[in-house]
């Protein structure tokens, strides 16, 4: 680790250090040069921070203290990767604020890998659930990397779809690796330290503040090459992200949706104001990241009985509840729940809230 | 003079026989009564006494004391009025103690001299049986509940007066009739029919398995989608009580005094739906005098939480111990008891704090954290005894607004009856009798499953992360399927569709 990397690590554990700050701080101070040794000297710092922030820092000249930081992070599986590293993404250094430090976890050969942010409201329809399994199920197992946030919502969902068909999955987390937010999903997390991975440009004790997360999303577009919204409203974070994407030269994908659908005016006017390229399906996406698909995608050779292809056929469109697939097919209860349970197993029918189905 | 007179006593709902001694001999008029008697016993003083008075019998001017054997075990209610009003009698010379042997007295006294009703004869006297007493003297109001035990001599009496003739026998008591529990059964016309309930397939379903097998069962639906309606059928396709359940129900309803004097004792299996504001104590029994709980009232029935969430939440846990054994250790000052307290759990939920995840009609306005925060409030080892998960669908309005009356319950408490009518041959030899309370050996003998079934199960346990524990509840389930299928062993369907009343083990939220 060069002194420019600690220089970066050590100013990354102030949290009231913004960006703006810590780069011009960085820019004073001279190349290869421990900025502790000479900080209470420089003449400028006074022009950047005010005297309570010099204050706080000058607790934390010593050099013992960023060694037990490190180490403690090193301890903890926690990749240090600096702006001046050669493993830093290549993506990510085009944009025009790239972190000066991403704290990885997992496996950082990802950010090799062809990419596609996934992002969109935290309160999906049944319609953004399906659309996002369908399409993250297609791009995982054409091997594309999933890229989203680890919110709830379809965040959570392309994460879990991703790792489910044995794909690949990055989360960009606005606070530090120590604080998952949401809580719920710390095993979700944890599951992607395995095989996949999760960053931030946060040091990892310092916990998500609300400004956050509309900055995080920089890096979320900035480290794909597309981003993919299934479903978002007018005013929302994927909205900033789309922002990103187009200021970054990142393709924005956009399913459209219903316009009476609130979930679906992001998403729907993104198309309209040609910020984005209306998606019908995951296979443009292939084709826009010039991906060749993938022929052997697992083709369910399934033998179905005319009841279960009736019922196939009855939800193929719109969901259905378990009480209407009944009245319309007339089986009995007993047996419809074996039939429906079989075809989800085989992945043909998805089963959604409130007990109603749909083909997936 | 002395007198001993036998009576009975009770802790929880076993019985023990108490002797009364008492002793009548010169001194300052007084009434002491020792042997940790409790205020209700030592108020007898004033009672007793009236009686006598009032029965036109000579009260003694002298000191009276009052004996109850074994000294150290405490005692409480008011069913040794009676007996010591006898023997004040014995002592004054009016009735013979001879003509009491043999006899165990139990009564209440009125200050005019009537004998009134107790609570808890039918657990006293069933032990009392079983020591080998076989006479029996009790308040005529509580002959009912006496004339389901056969072999023994009950006679039941209205005043002291008419007690003190017979001992003396000047007049005759006729002897309790002894009736059998099918005379007791009569046909039911339950207020709630699932005839009445429109759609709900998938939930009729699960509450005829549940009710089948005896699984405990959780509805979880949007308001207004009939949860506490199909709850309220419930009992109506439950199987018939057995007469050895009977007895257990009628002991535990005895004790707690709920049962009905003119029935005697408990033909249908109870259903009992505390309150969700319902204390910890009133779920699971206690007081100062240890007293049942509604989980042991609900023994051999149907235990109804609706809107579960909204229980305190160390109040639902509570039930977590007894769900698994089958009965409640409720330890007091004064005593510790045992009850059983084996039901069916039935529970209603919304899927989050609006109510309308999920639902097709409203949009829910909660966020991702409320929700998980709400579904949480039920822990997971709470969720793991609960073998079946329905989730209920609103009805919409075409479905209302057909007339055609569904299936009645009398046809599925046929099924249900037939189903359990295998078990109880299955379990003929151990003490249980539904298929959810099979401990490990039963369940490795009755649930076996062919190749194609463990493959099944192996397949989808991992694609729909079941726990562990939900193992057990799939193949119990499965074997309840089975039975009402009228099949030897689980099938691939029954199988299949066990696993799909785990939904909660899925994921249910994203």
């Amino acid at each position: 680790m060069t002194i420019d990397d600690r220089n970066i690590i050590w100013l990354d554990l102030f949290e009231f250090l913004t960006y703006q700050k810590r780069t011009k701080i960085l820019q004073v101070f001279e190349k290869g040069k421990d900025i502790k040794a000479s900080f209470l000297s420089n003449k400028y710092i006074h022009d950047i921070l005010t005297d309570a922030e010099i204050t706080k820092m000058s607790n934390m000249l010593d050099n013992q203290i960023l060694d037990r930081y490190i180490s403690r992070f090193e301890s903890d599986n926690i990749i240090m990767i600096t702006i001046n590293d050669e493993r830093y993404p290549k993506l990510l250094r085009e944009i025009s604020s790239p972190p000066l430090c991403l704290y990885c976890k997992g496996n950082i050969q990802l950010f090799n890998t062809p990419s596609i942010a996934v992002v969109g409201t935290r309160r999906p329809t049944d319609y953004g659930i399906v659309t996002t399994k369908e399409f993250v199920k297609t791009l995982s197992q054409n091997g594309v990397t999933i890229i989203s946030g680890l919110a709830s919502g379809i965040d959570t969902i392309a994460h879990k779809t991703a790792l489910e068909n044995d794909g690949k999955t990055i989360a960009v987390l606005a606070g530090g690796l120590y604080h998952i937010y949401p809580a719920v999903n710390q095993s979700l997390a944890r599951k992607m330290t395995e095989n996949n991975l999760i960053i931030s440009e946060n040091s990892p004790n310092i916990s998500p503040l609300g400004y956050f997360f509309p900055i995080r999303n920089r890096i979320i577009a900035g480290l794909s090459s597309g981003v993919l919204i299934p479903e978002a409203g007018v005013k929302s974070g994927s909205m900033h992200t789309a922002k990103y994407a187009d200021e970054f030269n990142r393709e924005v994908f956009s399913i459209p949706g219903k316009i009476s659908s609130p979930m679906s005016e992001g998403t729907n006017s993104l198309i309209k104001d040609l910020k984005g390229v209306m998606t019908l399906s995951p296979y443009e996406i292939l084709q826009a990241l010039h991906i060749d698909t993938n022929k052997n995608e697992k083709n369910i050779g399934i033998q179905l009985d005319i009841e279960a292809q009736s019922i196939l056929n009855y939800i193929q469109t719109e969901k259905k509840t378990f009480q209407e697939i009944a009245d319309y097919t007339k089986i009995p209860a007993s047996e419809l729940n074996s039939i429906l349970l079989e075809l989800e197993m085989n992945g043909l029918v998805t089963k959604l809230a409130n007990n109603s189905y749909i083909k997936s | 003079m002395l007198a001993k007179i036998l009576s009975y006593g009770l802790t929880g709902i076993n019985g023990y026989p108490v002797e009364i001694q008492l002793d009548v001999n010169a001194g300052l008029p007084g009434y002491d009564v020792v042997g940790l008697a409790d205020t209700a016993i030592k108020e007898s003083k004033s009672r007793v006494k009236a009686a006598i008075k009032n029965s036109a019998f000579n009260y003694p001017i002298n000191k009276i004391i009052i004996n109850l054997a074994p000294a150290d075990t405490k005692k409480e209610g008011s069913m040794y009025d009676l007996p010591i009003a006898l023997g004040i009698l014995v002592a004054e010379e009016i009735i013979t103690n001879k003509s009491l042997e043999n006899f165990v007295v139990l009564g209440e006294l009125s200050l005019n001299g009537e004998i009134r009703k107790l609570n808890g004869i039918l657990p006293m006297l069933i032990s009392a049986k079983q020591m080998g007493f076989n006479k029996f003297i009790i308040p005529k109001e509580n002959a009912m509940e006496a004339s389901f035990i056969d072999k023994i001599e009950v006679y039941p009496v209205e005043t002291l007066k008419q007690v003190v003739a017979f001992l003396k026998g000047e007049i005759v008591i006729e002897k309790n009739d002894c009736k059998t529990f099918e005379s007791a059964l009569k046909e039911h016309d339950y207020k709630h029919d699932f005839a009445y309930v429109k759609g709900q397939a998938s939930a009729k379903r699960a509450m005829e398995i549940a009710a089948a097998g005896g699984h405990n069962i959780i509805l979880i639906g949007p308001p207004g989608a009939g949860k506490t309606m199909l709850a309220k059928c419930f009992p109506s396709i439950l199987p018939d009580l057995t007469f050895e359940e009977s007895l257990e129900v009628t002991k535990i309803h005895s004790v707690a005094g709920v049962l009905d004097p003119k029935q005697g004792i408990v033909v249908e299996r109870p259903f009992r739906s505390p309150h969700h504001t319902a204390t910890l104590i009133a779920l699971t029994g206690g007081g100062q005098k240890a007293k049942p709980g509604e989980i042991s009232l609900a023994h051999n029935g149907v235990l109804f939480l609706d809107e579960m969430p909204e229980y305190a939440r160390n109040t639902i846990e509570t039930l977590r111990q007894p769900m698994e054994d089958g009965y409640i250790t409720v330890a007091r000052n004064a005593m510790t008891v045992q009850y059983p307290a084996n039901f069916i759990l039935v529970a209603s939920m919304n899927p989050c704090p609006c109510g309308y995840y999920g639902s097709s009609t409203n949009q829910c306005k909660c966020t991702a954290t409320a929700i998980h925060n709400y579904l949480s409030k039920i822990s997971g080892p709470l969720l793991d005894r609960i073998d079946l998960h329905i989730e209920v669908d609103s009805i919409d309005y075409e479905e209302l607004a057909h007339y055609e009356l569904e299936e009645p319950s009398v046809e599925i408490k046929k099924r249900v009856n037939k189903a359990r009518a295998i078990q109880l041959e299955r379990f003929k030899d151990s003490k249980i009798y539904s298929n959810s309370k099979m401990n490990e050996k039963e369940f490795k003998k009755y649930c076996s499953l062919d190749k194609e079934c463990t493959d099944l199960l192996e397949i989808a346990f991992k694609r729909f992360n079941l726990t562990a524990r939900a193992y057990n509840r799939i193949l119990k389930v499965a074997r309840t399927i089975a039975d009402l299928d009228g099949k030897e062993n689980i099938e691939k369907k029954h199988l299949m569709e066990a696993i799909q009343y785990r939904t909660l083990d899925k994921k249910y939220t994203v």
